[in-house]
């Protein structure tokens, strides 16, 4: 047996370029204003000499940049687009252009503070980008993380928001509440003991728009209230409610058969309440959730899930039950509801395997909806190091409507770059799709990419009874990009379908993609892109009594061209007060040291200030006052601290006992004075 | 809109309130890759680029520079500044020397190697050390040092048609970590490193079972090295063995591969 250091942890580290750090105490006064010196001996060549210019396709920061000041950025976009439609019923030409904005800075009390905002341009109010109703522009300011003392927080934001919701709501494995989208207030609280508090209220709206956004509120109000903290370690409990009054539904329901025909079409008014509690320990956590609430005055409607997991080496599974009467919703948000049953999953992982499986079971519980059972599963496995073969498979089974799908597939690292071949079969009772694929990942140089793939496609249907369809279909796709100069990279992707046996639509789809980085703040994009289905003539079915009829449909297409010009510019540093991490509460701590003459232990008219002392805030931090004798420490982390002063600099015959030591409490944005008298030796 | 008019007006108010300052902190860079393993002809050029990125919160100049490395008995490398005997750093030219980045920005470096056309088949190897210019002070006792933080990248370009060639010599059982762990010696008896990998299997004294994985460390041309085959278990990452070992499976590097099949005791 041979004894070895053990190395391997430390070694990889080196051998993979992470940071080494060597003491060189003699570097630290060789540094000069144009650089540091180079190494004793060898001189590596440049590049053309050192003529090669920059390469800015990610930033130009060779020359100096605005660094002064907390963190800030700005990224100002003015885009202009067109889309233009072909084909019988082609819209008009869709025209958007407009500004957009976000504005982020760091302060020194108040937290860091966000900007958005967008505003479309133009003479035209074109309903698909109002959705008739007429705004221009959308915003929101954002306040994030602003200190208190004993450990509090807040975030706080107004303009066009989502609701705020407790983290019990929106951390859920199989059901989660929805966030709406408002214009209004929104406000969190975060405390010891995880306490959080959330609160917000507001006109519901919907964004419309493609590529400039704008917000548009459709009437009434909603709001929110919610807590959630941890009573004991481990747990965690929580309770929100969320109204609406007089207010359209953000989503209109699938069936309208589940919901009431004035909760379908008109305005809603509805109370929901939701409380959860969840434990949690090391590799096992579980979750019960309970819901409660009226829509439009009918009877009340209730929910209750419960969700589990328990990890524990390469296993981890994930359980639970749920049941939600029907008509149920989460301010004007429609909530997955009518439902009932349960669900259980596995997941395995290790060198050469990865594997899942899944079981759901999903009922209705007014009886309107179907009873399914999914079951999903997938696995692969490394056979080598550049071999790996999987598989998945899927069932839905709805009584008289069950589907399934196999999928097998290989991949294979080699010279060329990465291949996959695969067979996916899917079918269902009118149909059967059975397709082949061959991927190609290309090994290109720096800087480029290519991937490539082939399929054959073959459908049979029998939708149309006593006229089997069957239709072959080839697909060929091409994705490629690549930096052409320092300045200008392109991006493009490529799809042709076209059927070489049976019926089906050819198609034909592009999309380029041209970035010019102009200077080290301001790219301008290019992006065009058209999509073709060509001309064909498919089986129609005119009249039940009547054979179907070979229909010819014309072609359509949509092509649009999208110019971006963008402005973007960052610098400063996050804020750290003295003594603490960032982001931390933080005051100002500021005084004179002066001559106390008249020995009264305070700064009187006619007493002078001491200059050019040097004051030290907890033994770390240093300060010289001025020529009145005053010194300021802009930002100390909210705390306990101690002031001493250096003595070095007092006139004889004045002293401080104990070196000035004073004992001073700073609070969260507040100016605390702190003035320190000299008395005369005697 | 009466209510978005006045959210945006109290917007714009609130936005007009809040000021900046200047603060800073130490040296903390990010590379990548940290390693390049390239290829070409004789008299051919290779250029390639690296991401420095500067993670501090404050503005910083980095000195970057070649230099020649080796691998100690422990793999810990050692840089060095002077011209190795059969150095290839005459080969390679940087884009520049020294570099300065503000806080959190990221730079698309350049290098290239430029083949001579009568270059043998074989291996260039060196490493690209990117070094803070202004040494910070750290705290070693009492004492406060200045250190400056460095960064090293490894770049292997294989030549022509260099390649590795492994001879696997007999089992050994070493200490890493502290624990007992099978090894394998081996030898590099081709002209270009390599790097060992492969999924092996075996029991332990008592019938449990493990995967084993080998260390993927660098193997240089010429050098005599130690695998070692790091067991685990779907539920413990680090356990330990009881000897004797059985391991078996295909052990892999480069195009090449070999079937173990060994006693470890």
């Amino acid at each position: 047996m041979k004894p070895l250091a053990a190395h391997a942890s430390r070694l990889t580290a080196c051998l993979c370029g992470i940071a080494l750090t060597a003491a060189v105490p003699s570097v630290a006064g060789a540094q000069t204003a144009t650089g540091p010196e180079p190494p004793p001996g060898y001189q590596d060549r440049l590049i053309d000499d050192g003529k090669l210019s920059p390469d800015i396709s990610e930033g130009d920061y060779y020359s100096s940049s605005d660094t002064s000041g907390l963190a800030h950025a700005i990224r100002l976009e003015g885009v202009a687009s067109v889309l233009q439609q072909e084909g019988p019923n082609a819209a008009p030409d869709l025209h958007e252009n407009g500004v957009l904005l976000d504005a982020q800075w760091d302060t020194h009390s108040y937290g860091a503070w966000s900007l958005d905002a967008t505003g479309r341009i133009g003479t035209d109010d074109d309903p698909r980008l109002t959705g008739g109703g007429g705004s221009r522009t959308a915003f929101s300011l954002h306040e994030r993380g602003m200190p208190f003392d004993d450990g509090w927080f807040t975030d706080n934001a107004l303009g066009d928001l989502n609701t705020p919701l407790i983290t019990l709501g929106r951390t859920q494995t199989r059901f989660m509440l929805t966030s709406g989208a408002m214009a209004g207030l929104t406000t969190e609280w975060r405390g010891p003991d995880n306490i959080q508090i959330v609160a917000g209220g507001g006109e519901p709206g919907v964004y419309e728009g493609i590529k400039v956004p704008t917000f548009q509120t459709l009437g009434g109000t909603t709001a929110t209230v919610g807590a959630e903290w941890s009573p004991a370690p481990q747990w965690v409990v929580g309770a929100e409610y969320a109204g609406a009054r007089n207010a359209a539904l953000y989503l209109q329901p699938v069936d309208s058969n589940l919901f009431p025909p004035e909760v379908s079409s008109q305005r809603i008014n509805s109370n929901t309440g939701f409380l959860s509690a969840a434990w949690q320990d090391t590799g096992n956590r579980a979750q019960l959730n309970v819901i409660d609430g009226t829509l439009d005055g009918n009877a009340n409607a209730f929910g209750i899930w419960a969700d589990g997991s328990h990890t524990q080496g390469a296993y981890s599974q994930m359980f639970g039950l749920f049941r939600i009467d029907p008509n149920l919703s989460w301010g004007n948000q429609l909530i997955t509801s009518d439902v009932e049953g349960g669900y259980y999953r596995v997941n395995y992982q290790s060198r050469r395997w990865i594997a899942d499986f899944g079981v759901d079971e999903v009922r209705s519980v007014s009886g309107l909806g179907p009873q399914t059972t999914f079951f999903n599963s997938d696995a692969r496995y490394q056979l080598s190091r550049d071999i790996g073969i999987g598989g998945v498979a899927n069932l839905r089974y709805t009584p008289g409507n069950t589907a399934w799908s196999l999928e097998g597939y290989l991949d294979n690292l080699n010279s060329l770059g990465s291949t996959r071949v695969q067979l996916d079969y899917a079918t269902d009772p009118q149909t059967q799709d059975a397709t082949v694929t061959l991927q190609q990942n290309w090994e290109m140089r720096q800087g480029t990419r290519l991937a490539t793939s082939v399929a054959v496609d073959r459908l049979q249907s029998t939708a149309i009874p006593g006229y089997p369809q069957d239709t072959t279909v080839l697909r060929l796709a091409a994705y490629g990009g690549g930096d052409l100069t320092t300045r200008l990279s392109v991006d493009g992707t490529i799809q042709w379908a076209t059927a070489v046996q049976g019926r089906a639509a050819p198609s034909t789809s592009a999309d380029v993609a041209l970035r010019y980085q102009i200077t080290r703040h301001w790219t301008a994009d290019l992006d065009y892109y058209e999509n073709r289905i060509g001309s064909w003539t498919p089986l129609v079915v005119t009249s039940p009594l009547a054979p179907p009829t070979p229909t010819p449909v014309p072609m359509q297409g949509v092509r649009g061209i999208f110019l971006s010009v963008l402005y973007q510019a960052a610098g400063g540093a996050h804020f750290v007060p003295l003594g603490g991490a960032a982001g931390s509460g933080a005051g100002r701590l500021s005084g004179v040291v002066y001559l106390d003459a008249n020995e009264n232990g305070r700064f009187d008219a006619g007493e002078s200030g001491v200059a050019n002392v040097t004051v030290i805030l907890d033994g770390r931090f240093s300060v010289r006052t001025d020529g009145n004798g005053r010194y300021d420490f802009p930002a100390v982390v909210a705390g306990h601290h101690v002031i001493t002063v250096q003595q070095d600099n007092l006139p004889l015959p004045w002293t401080l006992s104990d070196s000035g030591r004073t004992e001073v409490d700073v609070k969260t944005r507040d100016r605390t004075e702190l003035d320190i008298g000299a008395l005369r030796l005697k | 809109m009466t209510v978005r008019r006045l959210l945006m007006s109290s917007a714009l108010l609130l936005a007009t309130l809040t000021a900046t300052d200047a603060f800073a902190d130490g040296f903390a860079a990010l590379v990548s890759p940290p390693r390049f393993e390239l290829s070409s002809k004789a008299g051919g050029t290779v250029r390639q680029v690296f991401e420095l990125t500067n993670r501090s919160g404050s503005p910083a100049k980095f000195r970057i520079h070649t230099a020649d490395f080796t691998l100690g008995a422990d793999y810990g490398v050692a840089f060095h500044e002077e011209l190795l005997p059969d150095s290839c750093r005459p080969w390679v030219a940087i884009e520049r020397a020294l570099v300065a980045l503000p806080a959190g920005s990221t730079i698309r470096y350049r290098f290239q190697v430029q083949v001579p056309k009568d270059a043998p088949d074989g291996e260039c190897r060196f490493g690209i050390l990117i070094e803070g210019d202004e040494p910070s002070m750290a705290k070693a006792g009492q004492m406060q040092l200045p250190v400056v933080g460095r960064i090293g990248i490894i770049v292997y370009v294989t030549v022509g048609d260099a390649a590795p060639k492994i001879e696997v010599f007999g089992p050994e059982v070493v200490t890493l970590n502290g624990q007992q762990v099978p090894a394998l010696r081996v030898h590099n008896a081709g002209n270009a490193h390599t790097r060992m990998s492969g999924f092996l299997s075996g029991a332990d004294a008592q019938g449990r079972k493990y995967d084993f994985t080998p260390s993927d460390l660098p193997i240089l041309p010429d050098e005599v090295r130690e695998v070692f085959l790091t067991p685990s278990t779907s539920n413990n990452s680090s356990p330990t063995l009881t000897f004797p070992v059985t391991v078996q499976g295909t052990l892999e590097w480069g195009n090449q591969n070999t079937e173990l099949n060994e006693r470890f005791k």
